[in-house]
């Protein structure tokens, strides 16, 4: 169960934060911290780009773990989606919606990169 | 030229004459002397006279006589040598005996020789004498002997010529001198007696009597007038002075000191004597003028007393009267307030009366004064004074004057004067008097100042009122206007009172507003028309301008509601209208800011919202979808939820697009690059009947922002333009970079003053109504059929192009088409190459690229991939459906990407498979577990890439668009 580390989520809309859950889960990440243990990754969704910075901040206080940023504001393509995530300081954005493949591979991504 | 003679220069010019005369005398006389003497010489053998002489002298007759005998062999035949004894014997020589006719005096002759058997001939020979009485005969025969004394003659007949030739000058010369001087004798005199007769003439025009008394006969002439004058018969004659006085008809107490005054004269006081006198006529007392002059001897004794007198009675009494009215006058003006002054100018003597002094403040009397002296005291106001004595200068000129100045005649005390003068002149025009008045109008003036400062005042108060005030009299259509309506209209200044039809006259009016005035003032003047009235209108002035007006006026009716008079103002209130127009605009545009602003909000706000409906609709569709059986009618259904999400999301990341994100990184954007690469693809999708013109002038100017950014911007606007097309046309795209000076408020934005990239895409379509101009911006508003745009396009513009701090303007006309401009600020320039930052993906050109994977989520990502990459990916969950749709028309797709692992056909099959139908097609494969094997197998069955999964964008975009241009 505890095969590929843990990811923290802060998603604020339900449906999404519980699709996270199963693809991450059956990814086989585990989404609930057991007790002392430290995100792997950061999932955070970032409702406006105005937002963005201070929430991002607040995320960085808290986890030391690289993260990732999901916002349904984000346009969508790769340069956009690089540069965005370049601007805001942080490893990867995902606009929504994604699919389960793109939110994986993102995260693969993610994960390898810091490796 | 005539040439006055003087004796001196008479006397001058005959010896003059007598000495060139001489002159021209002695040159041919001269000459004939030297010709004869020299021609005579040369005849005579004188060098051989001479040795013989020698001859006989030392050695002797015979000598001489055997000498010339062998001398005389040697001679020519014309020549002659004889030498003869005393009896005249020949002794020797070519002649055979002495010839006659020789004088017996030795000399030199000429003569003629008779010799037996010729001709006689002219010789000329010398006859020398020798002691003894022997003789010596030389010569030689003359041929010129008679030219020699017709030369002779010649040259006394040219003297003689000569000779008479200067008398006849000399008597013409003085011919004409003696006829000079006679016409000059007769001038003088005709001149003489001219003089006497105007003489005459005018003594007898003057009406004078004259008189002329020589002392020293005491003979004492009068002229018949003198007589006359005195009163006597005209046959009167005096025997002397004395007789003349006895009888004189002086009065006599003017005869006493007339009397007393000649004796005075003739003592020698003086020459003249002038005076006027009474004299007694017939009882009646008369006046006199007398001019007297007496002439001296050389010892100064009166030899001469002459004059004449004339009647000047008529004269003295026009001058007693005169001094009478003078007097009157006076008098009546010392009662009168006014003040007056006479002025003589020639003396420069002004008269001024005691009222004039007492307002001038001068010093009271009667003595005449200088006007020079008089300026100086007359206390003129400063500002008056030197203006005082050009007025009087320039009446002299014109005759009359009338002049308002001020005097201080005590301190604070400022009077008001006015001169009124007459000039006169003599009958040369030559100013001579000038006589005027003086009167006090302090009272008056004031009282005029007052009303005519209240005039001005209001007459400036309708000048600094913007607007115009006029008056029409209906009836007789004249026009009274204040001079700001000139301005108004742009005439010349000056027409204040005029018909208005001729005022009207050169009036032009912008558009139809001519008939529009027209129209209204028939109204306005129409029989029970309105009291009041107030329009706007437009006119156009001389120099071009359209100025707005307003006017408003009453109108004045008489019972029967007749126009009588309208009277108003008339205000140009162009800059108004222009503000108005332009705030209208402003306003305009804010709103449209404004509306844009609010829907990008709106936008931004509903596609988080949306974003994460769609993400649950399609992430649980796809878990769905997943537990379904592939091919089941579930599994459809799902199939197209999914569709119709997807398209949900498509469109709501083009809302984004325009709705300002704020987080995408800026990077230098090479824009020239970025356009010249939309261009490419551009062209390539071009309809046949549009061409495309492109000046690309930007360089490596950049910009900040995103590539995609720009390349949006441009298809977008391209699109559009060829959309406007339908017939086709030329698009026109530019691309420059512009220094704006000065800010400006273009259609969409503001420029600050800066460097700006200027991207112009021009087409030559049917260009854009008034409405649709106001909305064209706002998202989901279109022109296009449904289903050809999605009315997003110019609300993407618009969002980029405010996004990068850029501005927009639109410049369309109907019918003939419409100009975008896009202005985006410049930032330096674009570094060529940059190591170390990674250069954007490439992009696809609408390339078809079928995509297979029996894993539906995968094919959803790499679909989803290769499309925002730019190409048309078509996908396949079946690798023999798959192949079926290759087989069916293999032309259809640019590119393969398929999965390695799947059922049925594997990756590397279908590849073979692909390749035999088509050869050249590019293929990339990607597998989960790329070892050396599979790569080797994929590569032997024909796959150009290779990627490993779960795949990266950007390394299928690297490895697509590296098969594509293989």
């Amino acid at each position: 169960m505890d095969r590929k580390g843990f990811i923290a989520i802060h998603e604020d809309d339900d449906l999404i934060r519980e699709l996270l859950e199963r693809w991450l889960g059956e990814a086989g990440y585990s989404v609930h911290p057991t007790a002392g243990e430290s995100p792997r990754l950061v999932i955070a969704d970032v409702p406006s780009p105005r937002a963005a910075p201070s929430r991002i901040e607040a995320m960085r206080a808290v986890y030391a773990a690289p993260i990732l940023v999901l916002s349904g504001r984000f346009r969508r393509g790769l340069a956009a989606s690089a540069e965005a995530a370049r601007r805001l300081g942080v490893k990867r954005v995902l606009p929504k919606p994604f699919s389960r493949e793109e939110l994986l591979s993102a995260v693969d991504e993610v994960l390898k990169a810091t490796r | 030229m005539t040439l006055r003679l003087t004796p001196a220069r008479f006397a001058l010019s005959y010896i003059a004459l007598g000495v060139i005369a001489l002159a021209l005398l002695a040159v041919p006389l001269w000459y004939g002397f030297q010709a004869n003497l020299g021609t005579f010489r040369s005849y005579v053998p004188t060098a051989e006279i001479q040795k013989l002489v020698d001859k006989f002298h030392r050695d002797g007759p015979k000598a001489v006589a055997a000498a010339l005998d062998v001398y005389a062999k040697t001679l020519p035949p014309d020549q002659v040598a004889l030498f003869v004894d005393p009896h005249k014997q020949r002794l020797a020589g070519n002649l055979p005996h002495w010839p006659a006719g020789v004088p017996d005096e030795p000399g030199t002759y000429g003569l003629v020789i008779e010799r037996s058997g010729s001709e006689p001939t002219r010789v000329i020979v010398s006859h020398v004498a020798l002691p003894g009485g022997y003789v010596l005969l030389m010569g030689r025969e003359s041929v010129i002997f008679d030219s020699l004394v017709a030369r002779f003659w010649f040259g006394v007949a040219g003297a003689i010529a000569i000779l008479l030739s200067l008398g006849l000058l000399f008597g013409w010369l003085l011919r004409r001198e003696h006829g000079q001087l006679e016409g000059l004798v007769a001038r003088r005199t005709a001149a003489l007696q001219l003089s006497e007769e105007r003489y005459a003439q005018v003594v007898l025009a003057s009406n004078a009597g004259l008189w002329d008394y020589d002392v020293a006969k005491d003979e004492y002439y009068t002229s018949p007038r003198f007589l006359e004058l005195c009163g006597f018969p005209p046959e009167r004659v005096f025997s002397g002075r004395e007789d003349f006085k006895r009888c004189s008809p002086m009065h006599p107490d003017d005869a006493v000191w007339y009397e007393a005054a000649v004796k005075d004269l003739f003592a020698g006081n003086g020459t003249r004597l002038s005076a006027d006198v009474r004299v007694i006529i017939g009882g009646e007392i008369q006046w006199r003028h007398l001019e007297g002059i007496c002439l001296r001897d050389a010892e100064g004794k009166v030899v001469r007393w002459t004059g004449f007198h004339t009647d000047i009675t008529a004269r003295k009494c026009a001058e007693e009267s005169l001094q009478l009215s003078e007097e009157r006058y006076a008098r009546a003006m010392e009662g009168s307030d006014a003040g007056h002054w006479d002025w003589n100018i020639a003396s420069d003597e002004m008269f001024v009366s005691e009222r004039a002094r007492e307002m001038l403040a001068l010093p009271p009397g009667e003595l005449p004064m200088r006007r020079s002296e008089i300026l100086e005291l007359v206390p003129a106001h400063l500002d008056d004074r030197a203006n005082l004595a050009e007025v009087v200068n320039a009446a002299l000129l014109s005759s009359t004057l009338e002049h308002d100045y001020r005097v201080i005649p005590t301190p604070g005390q400022v009077r008001w004067l006015r001169v009124r003068a007459k000039v006169y002149h003599d009958a040369r025009g030559a100013a001579v008097r000038m006589t005027g008045s003086l009167t006090d109008i302090t009272e008056r003036k004031l009282a005029t100042d007052a009303l005519r400062a209240s005039e001005e005042r209001y007459s400036l108060a309708m000048d600094a009122s913007e607007e115009a005030h006029f008056d029409v009299n209906v009836g007789t259509d004249v026009l009274f206007t204040s001079e700001r309506l000139n301005e108004i209209y742009g005439f010349p200044p000056g027409m204040r009172s005029i018909k208005r039809s001729e005022y009207l006259k050169d009036f032009r009016f912008c558009g139809d507003d001519g008939e529009f005035y027209r129209a209204k003032i028939r109204e306005v003047e129409a029989l029970g028309g309105p009291e009041r009235y107030e329009f706007e209108f437009r006119i156009l002035r001389p120099s071009g301008e359209v100025r707005w007006l307003w006017t408003r006026a009453k109108v004045t009716r008489d019972a029967e509601g007749r126009a009588l008079r309208r009277t108003g103002i008339t205000a140009d209130i162009t800059e108004a209208k222009l503000a108005e127009e332009e705030l209208k605009a402003m306003e305009r545009k804010l709103r449209q800011a404004q509306r844009l602003e609010a829907m990008g909000t709106l936008a931004g706000g509903i596609a988080h919202d949306f974003n994460n409906i769609l993400g649950a609709i399609l992430g649980f569709g796809e878990m769905a979808m997943r537990d379904a059986a592939k091919g089941s009618r579930l599994w459809r259904d799902l199939d197209s939820i999914m569709e119709a999400g997807e398209r949900g999301r498509a469109l709501v990341d083009r809302v984004l697009a325009f709705s300002r994100s704020g987080v995408g990184e800026r990077v230098p954007v090479h824009v020239e690059k970025v356009v010249r690469e939309a261009l490419d693809q551009l062209s390539a999708k071009l309809p046949a009947d549009i061409t495309l013109h492109a000046k690309l002038h930007a360089g490596r100017a950049a910009m900040q922002g995103d590539a995609t950014q720009v390349h949006q911007v441009l298809t977008n606007l391209a699109t559009n333009a060829i959309h406007s097309m339908a017939g086709g046309g030329t698009l026109r795209v530019s691309l420059r970079v512009e220094r704006i000076e000065q800010t400006r408020a273009p259609t969409i934005g503001t420029l600050m003053p800066g460097e700006y990239f200027v991207l112009q895409v021009a087409d030559a379509g049917t260009g854009i109504s008034a409405d649709v101009l106001e909305h064209m911006f706002d998202p989901f508003f279109t022109t296009k059929e449904v289903g050809t745009g999605t009315g997003l396009g110019l609300s993407i513009v618009h969002g980029i192009v405010t996004e990068l701090g850029g501005a927009i303007d639109v410049a369309t006309t109907l019918g003939a088409g419409s100009t975008f401009t896009i202005y985006l600020p410049r930032a330096g320039d674009a570094v060529e190459t940059d190591p170390d930052e990674k250069p954007s993906p490439p992009r696809g050109d609408g390339q078809r690229v079928l995509v297979v994977d029996d894993e539906e989520p995968l094919v959803r990502l790499a679909t989803r991939t290769l499309e925002e990459l730019g190409y048309v990916p078509v996908g396949f969950t079946s690798s023999s459906a798959a192949l079926a749709a290759f087989r069916a028309d293999p032309q259809r797709f640019d590119a393969v990407v398929t999965d390695e692992r799947m059922p049925g056909i594997s990756g590397t099959a279908f590849i073979r498979e692909v390749r035999g139908i088509r050869d050249s097609i590019p293929v990339v494969l990607m597998s989960g577990y790329v070892g050396d094997a599979v790569a080797r197998e994929a590569r032997d069955a024909g796959a150009e890439e290779v990627l490993r999964k779960p795949l990266s964008a950007r390394d299928l975009a690297t490895s697509l668009a590296r098969v594509l241009h293989a």
